[in-house]
């Protein structure tokens, strides 16, 4: 999953900041669009790049002429006012040094650039440099989770552990992590087992068993015990495991 | 403004002993940056989208590496009585992006920097 190109797990709409605009304005267009900080654009180009550590540094940051911001600073900021703060814009307090990457570079790639710069988002740019998306965090993160379809196969694989047609017309469904089997297995504990198996199958939630079994087998486990060969006191009495597998 | 006024969302957690895979479900599906990572004593650490990207960035098979191996050891708490503009220094100061809110001994949620620049972002009245 780490090899696949960042194409395939960037973000292609991508909130652009521009550096005239205020900080007020550009933290609300970041809150509403759910993001957590974006790309300062001039003519499609990047050219800064604003996070929210940008701006709650602003914020933090002792007004000119005075020695600490207070949280009255913040409230005048959030309300719109005229706060020591709030006549900065985007280019005041944007990172100038972007470093971007290339659609075709590795996830794996976004990730080291990433680590070793302690940043959280490349924008991605074609060859021109014109911004075409963003890798974030986030999107690494997701692009290592399996979704459901792929949560299936490893169900699957995991149950077909126990031999090729030890369940018969087994169906596996992952629905949100949670997942879904049926079909018809001989025993009771080899439905039991391929439960275990399924539940820990990495990513998955929640087991619902739907597996039929032709019989029971807990209770010849206890006859065989009872009947244990080498204590010299069992009482041996093979109709009674005869009726155990015919129920 | 206080910290519970950012209605701190409830805690996602995970196993130190879980592998990280376990805890990159949970961050998908829960759609939170960080999850609170519980040892054999309580809270063990904290473990956040950054942790993970750092698991890929070395290379790390996240199907057999455990979450202890990549969590942050230290989980800065809060409580709900603070100021938002104390969480933002404390934030700062441990250089996290997220603070365990803490309430009579046990974690009730966590709160973000994100939840904090949408106050910041909040429209005027």
């Amino acid at each position: 999953m780490a090899d696949m190109p960042i194409k395939e797990v960037m973000t292609n709409l991508v909130v652009m900041l521009y550096p005239n605009e205020s900080i007020h304005e550009a933290s609300q267009r970041l809150a509403r669009n759910g993001v957590s900080g974006a790309p300062v654009v001039e003519k499609g180009k990047v050219i800064g790049i604003v996070s929210e550590s940008d701006v709650i540094r602003a914020l933090m940051a002792p007004a000119e002429g005075r020695h600490s911001s207070s949280i009255a600073d913040i409230f005048a900021f959030a309300a719109g006012m005229t706060g020591s703060q709030s006549g900065k814009t985007v280019a005041d307090v944007m990172s100038d040094a972007v470093t971007t990457i290339s659609p075709e570079e590795s996830v794996w790639r976004a990730a080291a650039i990433m680590e070793r710069k302690r940043i959280k988002r490349l924008p991605v740019v074609d060859t021109d440099g014109y911004l075409i998306g963003i890798v974030s965090r986030a999107d690494i993160v997701k692009a290592m989770a399996r979704d459901d379809k792929e949560l299936e196969r490893d169900v699957q694989a995991a149950i077909v552990v126990l031999g090729e047609d030890t369940i018969e017309d087994l169906s596996v469904s992952v629905d949100d992590g949670v997942a879904m089997i049926a079909g018809l297995a001989d025993r009771r504990s080899t439905r039991d087992l391929a439960e275990k198996l399924a539940s820990r199958t990495p990513g998955v939630v929640r087991v619902i068993n739907q597996i039929e079994f032709e019989f029971d087998d807990r209770d010849i486990k206890t006859i065989r015990k009872e009947n244990d060969p080498k204590d010299p006191s069992r009482d041996w009495h093979p109709t009674d495991v005869i009726h155990g597998i015919a129920r | 403004m206080q910290v519970r006024e950012l209605h701190p969302r409830s805690v996602v957690t995970v196993e130190s002993t879980d592998v990280i895979r376990i805890a990159v479900e949970e961050l998908v599906r829960e759609e939170v940056g960080a999850v609170a990572v519980f040892g054999a004593h309580g809270i063990a650490g904290i473990l956040s989208e950054r942790d993970i990207v750092r698991a890929v960035a070395d290379r790390v098979d996240i199907d057999e590496t455990t979450v202890d191996e990549y969590m942050t050891q230290t989980a800065v708490t809060i409580k709900p009585d603070e100021g938002v503009h104390e969480a933002m220094a404390i934030m700062s100061e441990f250089g996290c992006r997220h603070l365990l809110v803490e309430e009579e001994g046990g974690i009730c949620g966590m709160i973000s920097v994100r939840d904090i620049v949408a106050i910041l972002g909040q429209e005027p009245d």
